[in-house]
C-alpha cells in the first residue's frame, strides 16, 4: 500500500512527538488519525494540527521535566554519598577499635599454634598500636572532616593520600597488617573510589552537606555496626579456628600434645547481626532514603561482601579461598571491577548528555 | 479531574476500547458536545497510563493499521466511581439548592 498524502503529512506533524512515544505509538495514533479523516481530505485541518502540535510539545516539556527531577536526585545522590561514605568508613573503623573480640582461652596460653593468618583478637584497643591501622585511621579522619567542611577537593587530596598509603603498605608489608581485618579495608577502598567519583561527577561536599541530616546518620550508625558484627563472625568461622595451645611435651619422644581452642559461638553475633539488618532497613525505608545514594551504598559494601563470602564465612576454618590471601588478577577483578566499572558509568553520565528514563511517582526523599 | 479524562475513563468503564472508539464512545456519551481530537486522547492517554489508570488490553491489525485496546485498571475504576460520586453529589447539592431558591421565589 502506498502511502497517501494525508497519511504522509500525519507522519511529519508526529515527527514533533519524542522518540520513545513515537517508537510505541505513532502507527496507533496515526490510524486514529486516518480514521477521523474525511474522505478525499489531503491535508490535515488547522485546529487538527494545532491539537497534534500542542500534545507533542507538551509531552516533550513533561518529560523533560521528569528527566530533569531524576537527574537531580541522581547528582544530590552521589553528593551525599561524597560526604556519607567517609564518615561511614570512619564510623566503621572506630567500631573495631570499640568492639573486639578475643578467643577465649587465647591470653591464658603461654604456647599457641596458629596456623599462618589465624589470629586470637579481631580488633580492640591494640589496633591503635598496630602498623598501618593508626595511620590509616588518621588519614580516614581527615578526609571525613574535610567532606563535612564541604572542602572538594582537600577531600579528594586527602581521599587520594588514604588510598596510596593503603596501597604501598598492601604491596610492601602484605604480611604486616594482618591484625587489621581485610574485609574493612575492601570496604574503605570502594568508599573512597565510589567516593572520589560522586565528588567528580556532581557538586560533591558542598551540596552533600546541606543535604545530609540525622536521619542518614540514624541509618548509617547501624549499618556501622553490622559491619562489625559481620566482620567478627566472618573471622570467627576462619581464621580462629586453627588456634590451638600446647598442653603437653614428651621430651623422650619429642611430641607434643596441642588442644584445639574453644571456638567462639557466634549464635549470639547472628542475632545481632540480622536485628541490625531490619534496623538498617527498616530505618532508610521510614526516613526515605534517596534510592540512588541507597544503590551508591550497595555499590560499596561490594567488594566487602564478596570477600567475607569467600574468607570462609560458609565453610569454617577454610581461609584457602580468602581473595586476598594469594590474589590473582582474577581475585582482584572480582573485588574491584564491578565498584571500577560503577565509578567510570558514574564519570561518563557527568560528561554524557541523560538519557530517556522511566518517570518515577513523586514522593519525598531525604 | 479535567473533564475529557473523565469522560475518557468512562468511555472505557464497561469494555476495552481502541483510540478512535474513545473518541467515539466519548462524543456519544456528551451527546456531541466534547469532541476528543487525537493530539488531546494521547496526550491524556500517556498520562493515564503512566499513572497506571489504565493498560493496554490487546492489539490487533485491521485493514493494515494497527489498533491498540485500552481498560481500566481497579484503580481507574476506583478512582472513576470516586469522581462520579463526588461529581453526583455536587450535582444534587447545587440542584436541591435551586429547588430551595425556587420555592421560596
Amino acid at each position: 500500500m502506498t502511502e497517501s498524502a494525508l497519511e504522509r503529512r500525519y507522519r511529519w506533524l508526529l515527527a514533533w512527538y519524542p522518540h520513545r512515544f513515537r517508537r510505541e505509538q505513532e502507527d496507533e495514533m496515526l490510524a486514529v488519525l486516518m480514521a477521523g479523516a474525511a474522505k478525499g481530505q489531503r491535508r490535515p485541518g488547522l485546529r487538527e494540527t494545532a491539537d497534534v502540535l500542542r500534545s507533542a510539545l507538551g509531552m516533550r516539556l513533561s518529560r523533560a521535566l521528569r528527566l530533569e527531577r531524576e537527574n537531580r536526585r541522581w547528582t544530590d545522590a552521589l553528593a551525599l554519598f561524597s560526604v556519607v561514605a567517609p564518615v561511614f568508613v570512619v564510623m566503621v573503623a572506630l567500631l573495631e577499635v570499640a568492639l573486639p573480640y578475643h578467643l577465649p582461652g587465647a591470653d591464658r596460653s603461654p604456647f599457641l599454634f596458629q596456623r599462618q593468618g589465624s589470629v586470637t583478637q579481631i580488633g580492640g584497643l591494640s589496633l591503635l598500636n598496630a602498623p598501618f591501622f593508626d595511620v590509616a585511621l588518621g588519614l580516614q579522619v581527615i578526609v571525613a572532616a574535610f567532606a563535612l567542611l564541604g572542602w572538594r577537593r582537600l577531600t579528594l587530596i586527602a581521599m587520594a593520600s588514604s588510598v596510596g598509603y593503603w596501597i604501598v603498605y598492601w604491596v610492601v608489608f602484605r604480611y604486616g597488617i594482618s591484625q587489621v581485618p581485610d574485609a574493612p579495608q575492601l570496604l574503605t577502598a570502594s568508599a573512597y573510589i565510589l567516593g572520589a567519583t560522586a565528588m567528580l561527577a556532581s557538586p560533591g561536599p558542598p551540596r552533600g552537606r546541606q543535604l545530609v541530616n540525622w536521619r542518614h546518620w540514624a541509618v548509617l550508625l547501624p549499618a556501622a555496626g553490622l559491619v562489625q558484627v559481620l566482620t567478627l563472625v566472618s573471622y570467627a568461622r576462619s581464621r580462629f579456628a586453627e588456634t590451638a595451645t600446647l598442653i603437653r611435651y614428651d621430651a623422650a619422644t619429642r611430641t607434643s600434645t596441642w588442644r584445639m581452642l574453644k571456638q567462639p559461638d557466634i549464635s549470639g553475633y547472628l542475632v545481632i547481626g540480622a536485628v541490625l539488618a531490619v534496623a538498617v532497613i527498616s530505618l532508610a525505608l521510614v526516613f526515605k532514603v534517596n534510592r540512588y545514594l541507597l544503590l551508591l551504598l550497595a555499590a560499596m559494601f561490594y567488594s566487602y561482601a564478596i570477600q567475607l563470602a569467600f574468607s570462609g564465612i560458609f565453610r569454617p576454618g577454610d581461609v584457602g579461598a580468602d581473595l586476598l590471601r594469594m590474589p590473582t588478577p582474577g581475585h582482584l577483578a572480582l573485588l574491584f571491577a564491578p565498584p571500577l566499572l560503577l565509578a567510570c558509568g558514574g564519570i561518563l553520565s557527568g560528561l554524557l548528555p541523560p538519557r530517556p528514563r522511566a518517570a518515577t511517582p513523586p514522593g519525598r526523599q531525604v | 479531574m479535567q473533564e475529557a479524562t473523565f469522560l475518557i475513563l468512562t468511555a472505557l468503564a464497561d469494555s476495552s476500547q481502541h483510540g478512535y472508539g474513545i473518541i467515539a464512545e466519548v462524543g456519544q456519551i456528551s451527546e456531541g458536545r466534547v469532541r476528543l481530537r487525537a493530539g488531546t486522547l494521547y496526550t491524556a492517554l500517556d498520562r493515564l497510563r503512566t499513572d497506571e489508570l489504565i493498560v493496554v488490553d490487546r492489539e490487533e491489525i485491521v485493514e493494515n493499521r494497527l489498533r491498540r485496546y485500552y481498560r481500566l485498571t481497579p484503580k481507574g475504576s476506583d478512582l472513576l466511581a470516586a469522581e462520579a460520586a463526588r461529581l453526583q453529589a455536587n450535582a444534587a447539592a447545587a440542584l436541591s439548592r435551586l429547588d430551595l431558591a425556587g420555592g421560596t421565589a
